[in-house]
């Protein structure tokens, strides 16, 4: 299934019973060099775009939203010693967690790609 | 046809501690709407000194938690990046604002850059020569390495005086808007702040005070150098004000239930 996109530039990806959650390329290129990701934990129960993760570039601390209401599956622990994968593939192997539980009929408030691309122009 | 300077508003709190002075930078940041909100530059102080930790740092594998205790010294987690900063001798700022209210600033270093300017014009008013790492690196030097103790790393916009890293700059990104806080020490206490820490920080010792640059500038002066130093960098006009009744509410609570419990200052739990 195709991404969908918050705009503060997470996304999510749907795959069965699992929504694949990130950060988008653009999100990756703003923060400059990410030094540390704060991962749910697993379990965590949150509503769509409430605070899920954390994340740290360069000093500075940003969070990161809840793409979809849902639970914590999965959480990618290869991010623990290596950061910097969300800058070299945030949208690939620097995901940060798999939710389950969720309502597909969220996807609804997010954008697609083509939409996303859209908003990045008009910022 | 030129436009007049933007206002902003100037809060000079004088020093608190440091409980106080973290729930005060979250609630002018929880307070700010970016489309009604003027921005906000804070300046401040710490009494007593107090050793601040950056957002997620592991306090107790950091620091010798016990000796800060015995020594009465306040350890108190900041919502900004970076590391450990033992805050005595120093002028604090905090910046509260919209990328949009400081030229639009693509990107968390072109914000370190355009929000650190003024830093190197305060600086420049002593009769220093001040620059951004990225700008002075002849040797080389590897930027960017996250350190535990924040005077011990550099980053490309940390600012150099004679080459030596003097204070730093942490931010908070929410919603859309800035807080940046940072400090302009007057007096090197690195010494004091290392002892509490459980690793050895060497290159820390590189960093520099304006008393080991041999000025001693008059509080109020200083303060004036900056504000006019900011005013200049930014475009804007500085316009003496105090914190809302609202802010004041926001720090009262935040300091309360967040920044006095340790399940936020060690633990990091929100």
């Amino acid at each position: 299934m195709a991404k969908f996109f918050t705009k503060e530039h997470e996304w999510v990806e749907i795959e069965g019973a699992l929504a694949t959650v990130g950060i988008s390329e653009h999100a990756a290129h703003e923060l400059g060099d990410i030094t540390f990701v704060e991962l749910p934990q697993v379990g965590k129960s949150v509503k769509q775009f409430d605070t899920l993760a954390g994340i740290e570039s360069v000093k500075a601390a940003s969070d990161i939203y809840a793409p979809l209401s849902g639970k914590v599956a999965q959480v990618n622990s290869k991010l623990e010693d290596a950061p910097e994968t969300v800058n070299e593939s945030a949208e690939g192997e620097g995901w940060i967690c798999k939710m389950e539980g969720f309502d597909a009929a969220e996807l609804g408030a997010l954008m697609d790609a083509a939409a996303y691309a859209e908003y990045l122009k008009g910022m | 046809m030129t436009h007049p300077p933007s206002p902003w508003r100037l809060i000079d709190t004088g020093p608190l501690d440091g409980p106080a002075n973290m729930a005060l930078d979250e609630a002018l940041l929880t307070c700010f709407d970016r489309k009604s909100s003027l921005p906000v530059l804070r300046l401040y102080g710490w009494d007593p000194p107090a050793l601040s930790v950056g957002r997620y740092q592991d306090a107790a594998a950091a620091l010798h938690l016990s000796r800060c205790e015995a020594d009465g010294i306040p350890v108190v987690r900041r919502m900004t990046g970076g590391g450990i900063i033992f805050h005595a001798q120093e002028l604090t700022y905090s910046i509260v604002c919209a990328p949009e209210q400081v030229g639009q600033v693509a990107g968390v270093k072109e914000g370190f850059r355009r929000l650190c300017g003024f830093l190197l014009g305060t600086y420049q008013r002593l009769g220093l020569t001040a620059s951004f790492a990225t700008d002075l690196n002849p040797a080389g030097e590897r930027l960017g390495v996250r350190a535990a103790f924040c005077f011990a790393g550099k980053e490309e916009f940390d600012v150099l005086v004679n080459g030596r890293k003097i204070g730093g700059n942490a931010q908070r990104r929410l919603s859309g808007a800035i807080l940046q806080h940072g400090s302009i020490p007057l007096e090197s206490r690195v010494q004091d702040g290392l002892s509490y820490l459980k690793e050895a920080a060497p290159a820390a010792a590189e960093s520099v005070s304006l008393a080991e640059l041999g000025l001693q500038p008059d509080p109020d002066r200083l303060k004036q150098l900056l504000v006019e130093s900011f005013e200049e960098c930014l475009g804007v006009t500085l316009v003496p004000d105090r914190l809302s009744r609202r802010e004041y509410e926001a720090a009262t609570l935040l300091e309360q239930n967040k920044y006095r419990s340790p399940r936020w200052n060690i633990e990091g739990q929100a």
